[in-house]
């Protein structure tokens, strides 16, 4: 008899919560269709944003094929003449702290990096590292210096995207 | 309306969720750096507390005693989604600022208190009510600490300079401990306002009764 209520009491108990959590999700995906274009189009306009800070002739861009690990995707920036300019890699790192770190890193066609900008990060102290424009400042002289010393943990997320990004060989086009 | 404007004056001030209650402490010393985020982390906090507190008191007889934490914590992550998709959509520079410290009004302990405390047991009106007066007390404490912390630590209000280019901003005011400092005096200062105003209360309630009983 005890039994019988124990299960009367759990399944009521389940499946009540079941409903409120399926109402707040039906909610949350209403939310969620309304504001995925919104977010989708910043999201692209602050990537093509910091494309044109490492390239500023930049006319039209095409995306490469890459299997690196951690890019999300490798573009091939040209002139309104169609010549090459460089390459933009869009990488996105772990900082072990706050969670993703995601990068715009330009690369020239000699191969060198020509300057990486943060497109979206969930750090709470990484903006002091950040200049007016939102690059990250002193990215050459970062390895091994004390730059981020109060941010040691987003430091790895943009190394590691340098190291990345050094390792894809990146040049000049044939 | 006068019960409106009762809640609200009490969630502004005579138990404002942060200056009296002392709830909320993390937000208020983590996203006081400037007034901008202050204001934007007391708003979104606001919405949440509004939505989550009529929702709950809508299902209060439905949601089942036994697990209501768990029922009151899925309606309340589910409102902060809500709120962080928006703010990525439409407030991305503000959403940029605020970082982490958006998804972790989950675990602001004044939103839980509030449906626990209030929402839970009271119809869904003075809920919303109860949810827009902590809410605008919250952000008043918040206002308050940026204020003194971006004024001092930085030298400007809103990001307007107020002491011109000469001024050398005292950083520690922007730094953890200068929050500490800072909320620390701003409590203070409450808490004296409030002993004072009682104290006067408490002198004109004797004052009354001795002029009723000089009367008799």
């Amino acid at each position: 008899m005890r039994d019988g209520t124990m299960m009367k009491t759990v399944v009521r108990v389940t499946w009540r919560l079941l409903a409120v959590c399926l109402v707040v999700a039906a909610l949350t995906a209403a939310v969620f269709a309304v504001t995925k274009e919104p977010i989708e189009s910043g999201e692209r306009a602050r990537k093509e944003e910091a494309m044109r800070l490492f390239f500023p002739e930049l006319s039209t861009y095409a995306e490469e094929k890459t299997t690196a690990s951690g890019v999300n995707a490798l573009y091939l920036v040209k002139d309104k003449d169609g010549g090459a300019l460089g390459w933009c890699v869009d990488f996105s790192g772990n900082s072990d702290y706050g969670g993703e770190v995601a990068m715009m890193i330009g690369v020239s066609l000699e191969g060198k990096v020509t300057g990486l900008q943060v497109i979206s990060h969930s750090e709470t102290f990484i903006d002091r590292y950040l200049d007016k424009s939102g690059c990250y400042t002193g990215i050459s002289a970062a390895r091994g210096s004390d730059l981020s010393a109060g941010a040691t943990l987003s430091y790895n997320a943009v190394r590691n995207a340098i190291d990345a990004v050094e390792q894809m060989g990146l040049g000049g086009v044939k | 309306m006068k019960g409106f404007l009762r809640q609200l004056k009490e969630g502004i001030l005579d138990h404002n969720p942060t200056l009296v209650q002392l709830l909320g402490m993390c937000p208020t010393l983590a996203t006081t750096t400037s007034v901008k985020n202050a204001i934007g982390m007391g708003l979104a906090a606001t919405v949440v507390l509004i939505f989550s507190n009529l929702f709950i008191s809508l299902l209060r007889k439905f949601i089942p005693k036994e697990a209501r934490i768990a029922g009151f914590i899925v309606i309340i992550s589910g409102f902060v989604t809500m709120v962080e998709l928006l703010m990525k959509a439409f407030f991305y520079s503000l959403y940029q600022s605020l970082g982490i410290f958006i998804p972790l009004i989950v675990v602001n302990c004044i939103i839980l208190a509030r449906a626990e405390a209030y929402a839970s047991k009271n119809k869904p009106l003075p809920s919303a009510v109860d949810g827009l007066a902590m809410g605008l007390g919250f952000t008043f404490a918040l206002l308050l600490v940026s204020t003194v912390r971006e004024i001092v630590g930085n030298g400007t209000f809103l990001g307007v300079s107020i002491f011109g280019k000469g001024y050398a901003p005292a950083l520690l005011f922007v730094m953890p401990a200068g929050a500490f400092l800072t909320l620390g005096f701003v409590i203070a200062g409450v808490q004296k306002v409030r002993a004072v105003r009682e104290e006067r209360a408490r002198a004109q309630a004797r004052a009354n009764e001795e002029t009723k009983e000089a009367t008799v």
